[in-house]
């Protein structure tokens, strides 16, 4: 494998920038790995992909890069998911890595899931999760800038409603 | 740093998966945030995503319409007065007390007649609610004063009415129903309502609590009709968490318009979670009963006379769609058969006791008041000591009976059935019948007989009688794949359908066999596992009855083991899980969890662990990496090898001991009468008879007359049920909602979790 040139595709982003990766590393979307498949080898032909800009792909490729050498999830590993889904554990690297603004970690949420990369889709999901645990509404809208639209009768319903919970 | 509304503005499917990843706590706050927040908490996949990806996964049962407004019926009616709550919470209820307190003499003949009158008197216009003060207080003194006796259905039958009232003037609808409003053949389940009433459940079931005692929960019982979430009145009927104590016996059952219950001590409970349908026998003319009753045959006292006629309702042909069983031998009296009448009992939700009256009595819970609707007799001519309920697939025991026909032959010979039914069973021409499931009860006696039921024919006999054992049968155990075992020093497999013996273990003096009383057994699917009088724990292979391993788990003989695969809920799990691959074995297999019980009142939880071969480890119980360490395990811990079989190991973890016996010197009780003063202890003073496994908690039952109730994970004592009962508990059941124990006292008490919530759609 070392002494072959490795192989690679070129990957086109909305913006119109071109990034050639090595396939190993691209595999890790299961979106991209079954159009090289449908497509089959196409050497210099640019996958586009309309809906990641080239901001988002340069660190979601940092990702993939780091994690290429893992074995891939099995297409329908959503029983292996569960079983990991409430534990809120990230990896040590992962959790470095998505040391990021709010902006871009919602554009690397839609972009795990637009380029079916499930590790990653879970990984946002989870720091996004771990952000509002144990925080109180306030709290929760003060750290997303979101404006409390209820009127304090809708809240005050709400809240009794919740009551039902914590007896 | 930029801010992003990441949940508001991503497609709602995605933000799902952020929100499943919260606690309970955490989504309910996030409802609060914004219109936007809450609309997508409020999504019905959400919860449905939650729901599934819990672990175990929360499933929601299947009632049908009329399930839910019967549940909503029970629901309405509170078993016993709110008074408690009324004082501290509602100052209308207290308003009621005070106004109202003096008794309208002309509308108080009778219990009964203030019952009818303030029914018929719907409105706020004509004072019932002032009777309803008067009443419920005159009520709930005499509820009192007959302690042990079934008060609570004197207190039900006469306040419900007035309770209904209450809670239509003072509540609103609820806002989180358990179903979905959309117009369906079948109700779909709100899975919001669903994941929080499991919430409530668990918390209610593991929530440390000082001594429930029933004769405080009689007092207290603030079990209050229907939660109103989100109504005006929310905050001022608390649910409680507190277990609502139900005792049901022979003349609660028939006051209830059932069959009497045991006369004599309850040695075995099994909860049937199956929709049947049961004949059952009316014959009380003057108790509630559903049928209508012959003028003529009048009695002054319904307990009695039923239990006079008791032994003739065996013989009594149970239906009319068919004539008697031939042969049958009962005293047919003429003219007496006329004082029977056939109801069908339909309902989901059922218990099976068998007792020292040589019975198996079937009832239908799911009711406020539980009732006895069909009596198993004629099978045991001693003690019913054990007995399993499992579902057999009829077309399964054509292939199976011949195979065990053929290979051990010798002993049909043992083997006395029923020949009409039996007959039945296996020549049916009846393709439909063959593939239902059948409902059949299996249980051991002092006679050493085994019987199989079939709970839903229309007999009262068993199908099948063997002569099993030469002494009791101790225990009872099976699943539905593999038959049943049943023990006392010998340990037998039989097959369920035709009671063919399979195996027998330690029946010729083997040097493996226990040495004392095989005082029971677990069954899993590839192992027996079988705790004795000598201290040990021992598996077997199930198909060669080799001893797999053994290990002595304590110091004194053990008396009862449960065991579980269902795996630990939650957080539970994943942590057993990482315990195992901290420990780099990776080949290990979670396959069940065994509790123990002994005579000197301890009780351990064990890991049954598979591993494949060719990892050498030591297999010492101390090894085991345990949050509370015994100091006696490493002593106990008398482990045989284990001899390989299928490449693969099979041993004991010993995970968790609750609370031996302290050595203090006695009377260091507590004030409250729970554990020792100097050390804490908390556990049972005397032999452990009963153990049940819950999906979290263990529940365990002793000859002190106590149930408690333990962390499955921790073995920390959680609850401790008592009061209810005056004598030896020996079984005790339990599921999601409740916990049921039943002893010497000949009651059976039910401890109910699920006060005030509606449970329509959670699984048992």
């Amino acid at each position: 494998m070392a002494d072959k040139p490795k192989q690679t595709v070129i990957l086109q982003t909305s913006d119109d920038e071109q990034f050639t990766v090595e396939k190993a590393v691209a595999e890790r979307s299961a979106m991209i790995k079954s159009m090289m498949e449908d497509l089959g080898d196409q050497e210099g032909m640019p996958i586009p992909l309309p809906n990641v800009s080239s901001s988002v792909l340069t660190k979601i490729l940092e990702y993939c890069d780091h994690h290429k050498n893992e074995p891939l999830p099995a297409p329908d590993a959503s029983d292996a998911d569960d079983s990991r889904r409430r534990t809120s554990e990230i990896g040590e690297w992962d959790a470095r890595w998505i040391q990021v603004d709010q902006e871009m970690l919602f554009e690397i949420i839609l972009a795990a899931n637009y380029l079916d990369i499930k590790p990653l889709l879970d990984v946002g999901c989870k720091t996004v999760a771990n952000m509002i645990k144990g925080k109180t509404p306030e709290e929760i809208r003060k750290l997303f800038n979101i404006t409390n639209d209820f009127t304090p009768e809708e809240e005050e319903q709400i809240r009794k409603e919740n009551e039902w919970a914590e007896e | 740093m930029l801010q992003k509304d990441i949940i508001g503005c991503l497609p709602p499917e995605l933000s799902f998966l952020i929100l499943a990843k919260l606690d309970l706590e955490d989504l309910l706050n996030c409802g609060l945030v914004s219109k936007q927040w809450r609309s997508v908490c409020e999504e019905q996949a959400l919860w449905a995503l939650i729901c599934a990806s819990h672990s175990p996964p929360i499933k929601p049962a299947k009632p049908s319409w009329s399930d839910i407004t019967h549940h909503r019926s029970i629901l309405a009616q509170p078993r016993t007065p709110p008074e408690e709550h009324l004082f501290e919470e509602a100052p209308y209820g207290y308003d009621y007390d005070d106004r109202f307190g003096h008794v309208d003499p002309f509308s108080l003949p009778s219990l009964a007649a203030v019952t009818s009158s303030s029914s018929a008197t719907s409105g706020r216009s004509s004072d019932p609610l002032g009777m309803a003060g008067g009443l419920r207080r005159s009520v709930w003194e005499r509820g009192q004063e007959t302690a042990g006796l079934p008060t609570h259905l004197q207190a039900s039958t006469s306040t419900s009415s007035n309770h209904q009232e209450n809670s239509s003037t003072r509540h609103d609808p609820p806002i989180l129903a358990s179903h979905l409003a959309l117009p369906s053949p079948r109700p779909q389940p709100n899975f919001k309502h669903l994941y929080i009433a499991h919430h409530i459940l668990r918390k209610r079931m593991t929530t440390p609590r000082p001594m429930v005692s029933s004769a405080a929960l009689y007092v207290s019982m603030p079990c209050s009709a229907s939660r109103a979430p989100g109504s005006d009145q929310a905050g001022s009927v608390i649910p409680p968490s507190t277990p609502r104590v139900k005792t049901i016996d022979a003349i609660s059952s028939v006051k209830a318009g059932g069959l009497p219950g045991h006369s004599e001590a309850i040695y075995s409970l099994s909860l049937i979670n199956h929709e049947m349908k049961i004949n059952m026998l009316t014959s009380c003319p003057d108790c509630r009963s559903t049928s209508p009753a012959p003028p003529s045959a009048a009695h002054a006292d319904p307990a009695t006379s039923v239990f006079d006629s008791l032994l003739t309702f065996t013989a009594v042909s149970p239906s009319s769609r068919r004539p008697d069983y031939p042969g049958h031998p009962g005293p047919l009296m003429p003219g007496q058969r006329a004082r029977y009448q056939t109801a069908t009992v339909s309902g989901k939700e059922w218990l099976l006791s068998g007792s020292r009256d040589k019975s198996l009595r079937l009832w239908h819970l799911g009711t406020n008041d539980p009732r006895v609707v069909k009596v198993f007799s004629g099978g045991h001519s001693g003690s019913v000591l054990s007995h399993i309920v499992i579902k057999v697939r009829p077309q399964r025991s054509v292939s199976t009976s011949r195979y065990t026909a053929s290979t051990l032959p010798r002993y049909s010979a043992n083997s006395i059935s029923n020949p009409d039914i039996s007959d039945l069973q296996i020549t049916s021409p009846d393709r439909k019948q063959r593939d239902e499931v059948r409902v059949m009860a299996v249980s051991g006696g002092s006679d050493g007989k085994i019987c199989l039921w079939n709970l839903e024919g229309n007999g009262s006999s068993p199908e099948r009688v063997v002569q099993a054992h030469a002494d009791s049968v101790l225990c009872v155990r099976g699943d539905e794949e593999s038959g049943r075992i049943v023990s006392y020093k010998t340990i037998r497999l039989f097959d369920v359908h035709t009671l063919e013996q399979l195996l027998v273990i330690g029946g010729n003096g083997e040097e493996n066999a226990h040495r004392g009383a095989v005082n029971a057994v677990g069954l899993s699917k590839d192992y027996i596992i079988s705790a004795s009088g000598d201290k040990t724990i021992r598996i077997w292979s199930i198909s060669t009855g080799t001893l797999l391993y053994c290990i002595e788990a304590h110091s004194r003989g053990i008396a009862s083991i449960d065991f579980s695969t269902i795996p630990l809920s939650d957080t539970y799990q994943s942590s057993t899980e990482t315990s195992l691959i901290r420990n780099g074995k990776d080949s290990e297999r979670w396959i069940g969890s065994v509790v123990t019980g002994t005579s000197d009142a301890s009780m351990k939880i064990f890991q049954l662990v598979e591993q494949d071969d060719g990892q050498v480890m030591a297999v010492d119980g101390s090894s085991a990496s345990s949050p509370i360490a015994t100091v006696e395990a490493a002593s106990l811990s008398e482990s045989y090898a284990i001899v390989p079989e299928g490449g693969k190991k099979v041993y004991l973890k010993e995970s968790v001991t609750m609370w031996a016996p302290c050595s203090c010197p006695p009377g260091l009780t507590r004030p409250d009468g729970v554990g020792c003063r100097r050390c804490g202890n908390r556990g049972h003073s005397e032999l452990v008879r009963a153990l049940n496994f819950g999906e979290d908690v263990v529940v365990s039952g002793s000859y002190d007359a106590k149930v408690k109730v333990w962390h499955r994970k921790t073995g920390q004592h959680l609850i401790d049920l008592s009061g209810a009962h005056s004598g030896r508990v020996f079984s005790v059941v339990s599921d999601r909602m409740k916990i049921i124990s039943s002893g010497l006292d000949c009651r059976i008490v039910i401890w109910d979790f699920s006060c005030g919530l509606d449970t329509s759609f959670v699984k048992p």
